[in-house]
């Protein structure tokens, strides 16, 4: 008997069954990417190869924003660098589980990582010992996350542009980076964070190239780390 | 948008993001992350979006004359106070967009 499949394949369908009671928080995120893409003037062609070649939401976001107010590309790049920044803790996180797949493997694990797999999954291996369990509960995260964003983009760049004009329909970018930024203010630190990186936003808006944005969340960052160490909290 | 400046935009940011994402996949033997740099990975998020946010709202000419032009600025901070309440990302996001579209009805 295939015993060994049969737990690889009930873990993959817990890690399914576990991403999926946050979806409703990323395919309202989907349907706003595809409208934003649509409305910039992308084609679906377009908008869903940026969504695969990416396939990080609010990068795509910020970069449809910037290609708009047509900056530079270097900007743009190192705008979504500094906002998919976070990956690298979870690519840290993650790498001992990864550490005996090939180098392709590898890649192709690291293409599909996501905030919303790596917080179910790093939940879930307090309890999957086993790198081969861990894994496919991984994979199974993936495929519930990529077919809610990607159809949901889907759904937005077809649909999204059927919106009357009264309603302000661009205004639900901000909104939705709100609602992600809102749940993660949790002490004095993260509130001081982020009130810099808004005042900073505002002061340097004239600043040529959309410098303004990278200047706001490096200062922001300083200040984080700057109050961490003052108060001296440690992990 | 031009053909050849989307293209290459995407591509360098697919590009980056992964190497991003694979970066300590291939490190991880050789390099260990000061726990310093750890913490400020995680405040990432909290540093970048409200840069994004704030400008969108603030600096946005709106035509509700009684309120200077700022309707986007209250219907934010009507937005902010229901996901401080609920928490969700659907509620957030609708009813920053009803809010505006009250606004602009009743102004």
């Amino acid at each position: 008997m295939s015993s060994v499949k049969n737990t690889s394949w009930d873990m993959f369908v817990l890690g399914v069954k576990r991403l999926l009671p946050i979806t409703p928080g990323v395919v309202p995120f989907g349907l706003i990417m595809g409208t934003v893409a649509s409305n910039s003037g992308l084609s679906l062609f377009e908008g869903m190869s940026m969504n695969f070649m990416v396939f990080a939401g609010a990068s795509q976001l910020a970069a449809l924003e910037l290609m708009n107010a047509k900056s530079p590309i270097l900007i743009v790049v190192l705008t979504g660098f500094v906002i998919n920044l976070r990956f690298i803790m979870y690519s840290a996180s993650l790498a001992p589980i990864v550490k005996d797949l090939s180098p392709l493997k590898k890649l192709g694990l690291a293409y599909t990582m996501t905030d919303q797999s790596y917080a179910v999954s790093i939940v879930e291996f307090e309890k999957i010992k086993n790198t081969k369990d861990q894994i496919a509960f991984y994979m199974g995260t993936v495929v519930m996350m990529m077919s809610a964003w990607h159809l949901s983009t889907l759904t937005g760049i077809v649909f999204g542009n059927f919106a009357p004009k009264s309603i302000s329909l661009d205004f639900a970018v901000p909104l939705a980076f709100m609602s992600i930024v809102q749940p993660l203010i949790k002490n004095k630190v993260f509130a001081t964070v982020a009130l810099t990186s808004a005042s900073m936003s505002i002061l340097t808006y004239s600043l040529p190239y959309n410098l303004g944005l990278i200047i706001s969340a490096i200062t922001a960052l300083v200040v984080g780390g700057y109050m961490t160490k003052e108060e001296g909290v440690h992990e | 948008m031009n053909s050849s400046y989307f293209w290459t935009t995407v591509f360098l940011l697919g590009f980056v993001t992964l190497m991003i994402r694979v970066s300590f996949f291939y490190l991880y033997s050789y390099i260990k992350i000061p726990n310093r740099v750890k913490r400020s990975l995680g405040f990432i998020p909290v540093a970048v979006l409200p840069a994004l946010v704030a400008p969108a709202a603030f600096m946005h000419q709106g035509d509700i004359v009684s309120l200077g032009g700022h309707e986007r600025v209250l219907a934010l901070f009507m937005a902010l106070f229901v996901s401080y309440k609920t928490k969700n990302v659907f509620a957030t996001i609708f009813s920053g967009i009803v809010f505006l579209y009250l606004i602009r009805l009743i102004a």
